[in-house]
């Protein structure tokens, strides 16, 4: 088995806009061990959400490969790729995409349910979780009711639960004021290191990218990494 | 929480029936709109076999379970009735007579169906003593009649009144007389008036003894044929089956299906279109819960991908909104019985109601002889009606489900 959770080579997406073809990301080559973290930054539209996709294997690259665990996604059909997700990757967003008609509980295990892991273990896992991310009191609150930084602890909590070998988040902090983002950022870190985890920020934020290991930048299609 | 439940019926079910909320306005409009169809379904099926029920029950009660003829005269009735009672699945055979007589009343005259019962049998007079409705039964004897409604209000007939009764005999004697001879009319007394509830039997039906019906057909000790009673739950067409291959030709055993054939088909021809036509409502309210739920298919975009990204396949999306469809079907058929059954079990207050408000009396005792709504609940009608309304409602979430299915992750997650 490969060493890199997640490696990419020579990497191409690109769009059709009218009658011309966007060329968003080209020949890229990526790869992250586990433990390991990194950012990606770039100018919005630059692709770094395309990026994200494609290693989340929700988009299909025009070209090259994307291994998992060494194992290329063009061998496995959609329902095993579905499945592979579920238990290799998790997935943070801007957004938080919390489903409104579950609890927080509840949001934080519909990952486990999907991945079919769901048991006893995995509630006590969650409460876990979420008494980890500072939400001990907020089990039983409806998205609704909870604040954005509250929310997006929420959605740090689903996407570890169902012990994921990548954390994929794709601008987590930014639609968070600076004290909650650091936080969350803090918060992301952390967990990350204490499960060994994967982690591919996707950020605007040059402070947050500089506390990771790794800094990548896009621009013009290509992946550079920072000094 | 329940561990083994599959995440899209984990889900479905919080979609229809989110927590911490009020019952979703979706959610309530399909499953009414279901049970509405359903409950209609219900109260019409069940009233329309109600009615074909008591009018079964009618007819069998005039025409007997079944009729055994040898397309002549049984000259020796009581020993065929007496060996037909052998068979455990018969309760009793009754001779009896029929012909078509003209009745003459103030110069007004009228050609009824005559019927001979035999009043030997208490269980045949009982049975008439129960559509009495003026009269008694047992002023009924050898110089008197039973009148159907229908045709004692053609004549404005009351019981005591005397009518003459001319047979075709009696034509038959002047012709071979040459005119020599003169015949006169029977003179009979009306005992009593009865209705049926059964059109045909009331319309122009006369019942007399089968001793006056000897008299009168010069029968002697014979009959047409006899009327047969089953015992309970033995199917009438099987039991004239058999009692025709046992006696053998000329004799034929007649059900009273058999007999009202044409009639029965009409009954349930009638109850099929009715369902038919009623089901509409549950297609209307299948295609009320599709566009519904497309329309949460788009709100839910988002959602749908984010299952994805958390390692769903499109088969189980599509499952998700497939089984919304599904839910609803399932409880607005519930609601849908528990209503029907509801309105089945006031039905009596209901008419009273609707004839109270339009100011009409108990019309339908006046037409069908019974002044309650006969139901009668067919299981198999049920479970055709339960099936029906949960397919259509499954179909109606498939379209939904697809599109869902087909939604393309990436583009999912960057909706607005």
């Amino acid at each position: 088995m490969s060493d890199f959770v997640i490696e990419t080579k020579g990497l191409a997406r690109s769009f059709i806009s009218g009658n011309k073809s966007i060329e968003v990301l080209q020949g890229i080559d990526f790869s992250i061990t586990s433990g390991e973290s990194c950012s990606i930054q770039g100018e919005s539209g630059s692709g770094k959400s395309t990026f994200l996709h494609l290693l989340a294997g929700l988009d299909k690259p025009d070209s090259g490969a994307i291994f998992w665990e060494g194992q290329d996604l063009k061998t496995l059909n959609n329902v095993a790729l579905a499945k592979k997700r579920g238990s290799l990757v998790g997935m943070v967003f801007q957004s938080y995409y919390l489903v409104p008609e579950l609890r927080a509980f509840e949001n934080v295990l519909l990952a486990a349910r999907i991945t079919g892991i769901m048991n006893e273990d995995t509630e006590r896992e969650a409460e876990k979780l979420l008494d980890r991310v500072g939400l001990a009191g907020r089990k039983t609150s409806l998205p609704a009711t909870l604040s954005g930084g509250e929310r997006q602890r929420v959605a740090i909590a689903r996407a570890l639960i169902s012990n994921p070998k990548a954390l994929l988040a794709d601008e987590p902090t930014g639609n968070l004021d600076e004290e909650t983002g650091d936080s969350i950022m803090d918060l992301l870190l952390d967990l990350c290191i204490e499960k060994e985890v994967a982690l591919v920020l996707v950020t605007h934020n040059p402070t947050y990218a500089s506390r990771l290991d790794r800094a990548w930048r896009l621009k013009q299609g290509r992946l550079e990494e920072q000094g | 929480m329940i561990h083994g439940m599959p995440w899209y019926i984990y889900i479905a079910l919080r979609h229809l029936f989110p927590q911490g909320k009020r019952f979703p306005v979706f959610t309530f409009m399909s499953i009414t709109g279901v049970a509405l169809g359903v409950a209609v379904l219900i109260v019409v099926n069940s009233v329309f076999s109600g009615f074909g029920h008591e009018l079964r029950t009618k007819i069998a009660d005039t025409y007997g379970d079944l009729r055994v003829v040898n397309g002549s005269i049984l000259f020796d009735p009581d020993s065929l009735a007496e060996s037909l009672e052998a068979s455990e699945k018969i309760e009793r055979a009754v001779p009896y007579a029929h012909g078509v007589v003209m009745l003459l009343y103030r110069n007004q005259p009228l050609y009824p169906i005559i019927e001979g019962v035999d009043v030997r049998s208490e269980a045949e007079l009982a049975k008439y003593e129960n559509y009495l409705i003026s009269g008694s039964i047992n002023d009924l004897d050898d110089d008197s009649i039973l009148l159907s409604v229908g045709f004692a209000s053609q004549l404005n007939l009351a019981p005591g009144d005397e009518v003459d009764v001319y047979t075709p005999l009696m034509g038959l004697r002047l012709k071979n007389s040459g005119g020599d001879e003169v015949v006169l009319p029977r003179l009979l007394r009306v005992a009593g008036i009865y209705q049926t509830g059964w059109q045909r039997a009331d319309e122009n039906t006369v019942v007399c003894t089968l001793r006056l019906m000897q008299d009168l057909y010069d029968l002697g000790e014979g009959a047409h044929g006899l009327r047969v009673e089953l015992e309970e739950d033995v199917d009438a067409d099987g039991a004239a089956r058999e009692i025709t291959e046992s006696l053998g030709r000329p004799f034929y055993a007649r059900s009273w299906m058999e007999s009202q054939a044409e009639f029965l088909s009409v009954l349930q021809f009638e109850k099929r279109m009715m369902f038919f036509l009623l089901f509409i409502i549950v297609i209307v309210a299948a295609f009320s819960i599709m566009s519904s739920l497309l329309i949460f298919v788009i709100r839910k975009t988002r959602e749908i991908g984010l299952f994805t990204a958390m390692g769903a396949t499109s088969r189980q999306v599509a499952g998700c909104f497939c089984i919304q469809g599904l839910i609803v079907g399932v409880t607005g058929t519930f609601a849908g019985f528990c209503m029907g059954f509801a309105l089945l079990g006031f039905r009596t207050q209901i008419t009273k109601a609707i004839s109270w408000s339009m100011g009409v009396s108990d019309s339908m005792k006046e037409i069908y002889a019974f002044s309650y709504l006969p139901i009668h609940v067919v299981l198999s009608d049920l479970i055709i009606i339960s099936v029906l309304s949960i397919l259509v409602a499954l179909l109606a979430g498939l379209v939904p489900a697809y599109r869902a299915s087909k939604l393309e992750p990436v583009e999912a997650l960057r909706s607005e």
